[in-house]
């Protein structure tokens, strides 16, 4: 792992640490500088209510210039959230984890803005390719080439 | 040269000096022409391997549209001081300046061995020490360097040679040379009592048969040892006392500090109390301003044993500026209320009604004048504390004080009391009769007008309704008594 990637991580570490994640995120473990775990609730009233989620971000040494490999956990009894953007098997489609994703985001950043995508659900349904997607699904979500095709959620 | 973003920053820097990608100050920062934001060289020109825009704000961007960042950013970030990158070193300065310190000074950097041909790589800070095959040896024979690996074959050639001592002319081989000059009688050399002042300097061979058996340095050589010994204790003890003395000097600093906080606290009082403790006749003499003093001194003592027995008219000159006409008039009234007999208590204001003859009012005033003005001085007279007493002496004192000062408020009320009830008895006495004499003016009148109303042969059905006693009370009768006599 290149220094870059691992020191941009420590900083960012060190500023969770200090200043704190934002009202409903939480950090479950960042061990290393390649895996880290994230919890995640929607604050106020949404569908989403009561409901709390696990994000999981994997770091390559090309981060920040290459997005991070962001999830939703689904072993261990915890579900992804039921949401037209998000696979049953944790995966993600959203642009700034793919072609929109840009250096200067921070992983609370994109905790962020997960958190604002699932307040701003309307409908919880899963993407209307779900069981298409997770039969061939690859394990890295940035392996996938996702269509962004709505940009109201 | 060790990647740029290994820098340790000693201080905090300006958030606006970090560049958005690495999230580290800006290392030879570029500024986008487009949109004018600025990124390290390295970190925006990555960004723009994965995707042509500015990341942060999406504009179509490319390499380009960069130039070198303004010097003013640049000397900002070159100037900010840093760790030098090799942890062992602690050395810090200006960034611009630590490639400088790894080339040329940081002794924690590797370099090669200075020695030519050997390739050993090692520590700047060790290498001056450092000794291998290659480096250079002085011969102790000749004089000339040679590496270290041939010292041994140059040694057997260089020691077979003979050579002569520059002093005594002697000749002998090389490999005696440090021997002789052990012994060389010609050699110079100073006296081995040169540590105890003596300068002598000349040949040993002159050291040993004139010098030593005549140098006074020499012969008290058993003594110097002794005061050597000595001079060493007592330094040791000096070295100890010296660290005992810092450390009560820091003591006495912290107990300075303590005392001027609680002198502070304890106001006036601090300084009296300690004087009062070396000498009180002085200290109290040297407070006692205000004349009334010892006379408050006295009663407060008084007081102590039986506050209510105290004559108050002492008690209260000690609280209020010695104002004879104040005091007196205290005294009188004082005096006059403790009478025991309770005719006195009846008798003196309807007296003093009696003797003013004034109206209600005026007299209720002059009653009450020189209470008023006693409570004005109570006011604007600062209680006369007394400093030259212990905090507790005083607080004691202004304790008794309150209790006295209750104590004639008390015997106040009760006379203000007893003169009420008598104005109003008196009053009531007066009113009596001023209505007894109305009503028989009343009557009088009465019969005048009937007279009156029988010679003219008319009545006034108004005047006669009016004036007749059908209404009870005696203040209707004044009232319609008064409107009759004004329409005579």
């Amino acid at each position: 792992m290149s220094s870059i990637s691992a020191r941009r991580l420590a900083k960012e570490l060190a500023e969770i640490h200090s200043e704190g994640c934002p009202v409903g995120i939480n950090l479950v473990k960042a061990d290393d500088f390649t895996c880290w775990w994230f919890t995640i609730e929607v604050m106020g009233e949404s569908l989403y209510q009561d409901e709390k989620f696990t994000l999981q971000f994997r770091f390559d040494s090309g981060y920040p210039i290459s997005s991070p490999a962001v999830q939703f956990v689904v072993t261990d009894g915890k579900q992804a959230p039921i949401h037209p953007h998000v696979y049953s098997n944790g995966h993600i489609c959203a642009s700034i984890l793919g072609n929109e994703w840009s250096p200067v985001l921070s992983v609370v950043a994109v905790c962020v803005t997960l958190q604002s995508m699932l307040a701003s659900c309307k409908e919880k349904q899963r993407p209307v390719d779900n069981d298409r997607y997770i039969r061939h699904a690859p394990d890295n979500p940035k392996k996938t080439q996702f269509h962004y095709d709505d940009d109201t959620v | 040269m060790p990647s740029m973003a290994n820098f340790n920053y000693v201080d905090g820097v300006n958030p606006n000096l970090l560049c958005c990608i690495c999230r580290m100050p800006f290392n030879d920062p570029f500024t986008t022409q487009t949109c004018g934001h600025t990124f390290c060289r390295d970190c925006i020109l990555q960004s723009l391997d994965h995707v042509y825009q500015c990341p942060i704000d999406r504009q179509a961007l490319t390499a380009d549209d960069l130039k070198p960042a303004d010097s003013i950013i640049r000397s900002l970030v070159d100037e900010l001081v840093v760790e030098c990158t090799n942890q062992t070193c602690s050395h810090i300065c200006q960034r611009q300046l630590l490639e400088q310190h790894l080339q040329s000074s940081c002794p924690y950097v590797e370099v090669p061995c200075p020695s030519r041909g050997c390739d050993q790589i090692m520590l700047r800070g060790e290498a001056v020490n450092h000794r291998c095959e290659y480096s250079l040896v002085t011969c102790d024979a000749c004089d000339t360097e040679v590496e270290a690996a041939q010292l041994e074959d140059h040694r057997i050639q260089c020691y077979q040679q003979l050579t002569t001592c520059d002093l005594c002319g002697l000749q002998f081989q090389r490999s005696a040379k440090s021997s002789h000059q052990n012994s060389c009688p010609e050699s110079p050399m100073q006296c081995p009592q040169q540590v105890n002042g003596c300068s002598w300097k000349g040949k040993r061979v002159a050291l040993h048969s004139e010098h030593i058996s005549s140098c006074p340095y020499q012969a008290l050589s058993g003594f110097f040892s002794i005061f050597h010994e000595r001079t060493q204790v007592l330094q040791d003890e000096n070295t100890v006392l010296k660290r005992r003395v810092e450390s009560l000097q820091t003591q006495i600093r912290t107990i300075e500090i303590q005392l001027q906080s609680a002198s502070l606290a304890l106001g006036p009082w601090f300084r009296n109390s300690n004087l009062g403790l070396s000498s009180p006749e002085t200290s109290i003499s040297d407070t006692l301003r205000s004349p009334d003093l010892p006379s408050h001194q006295r009663p407060r003592l008084q007081t102590v044993s039986s506050p209510r027995s105290v004559p108050e008219g002492d008690a209260f000159a000690a609280y209020f500026p010695p104002q004879e006409e104040i005091q007196s008039y205290e005294r009188q009234q004082l005096s006059a209320m403790e009478r025991p007999a309770p005719d006195r208590h009846l008798e003196h204001p309807v007296r003093s009604i009696h003797r003013n003859s004034w109206s209600l009012g005026q007299g209720w005033d002059a009653l009450h004048t020189p209470a008023s003005r006693t409570s004005k001085q109570v006011a604007s007279a600062v209680a006369p504390l007394d400093f030259s007493c212990t905090l507790e002496g005083t607080l004691e004192g202004l304790r008794e004080s309150i209790v006295a000062l209750s104590t004639s408020m008390e015997t106040l009320g009760r006379r203000n009391d007893i003169a009420l009830t008598n104005e109003t008895l008196r009053l009531n006495e007066e009113l009596m009769s001023l209505k007894a004499n109305i009503h028989g003016l009343r009557m009088q009148m009465h019969a005048m007008m009937m007279d009156n109303a029988q010679l003219t042969g008319r009545t006034d059905p108004l005047l006669f309704e009016n004036s007749f006693p059908t209404v009870s009370t005696h203040r209707y009768h004044y009232m319609s008594n008064t409107q009759s006599a004004t329409k005579l």
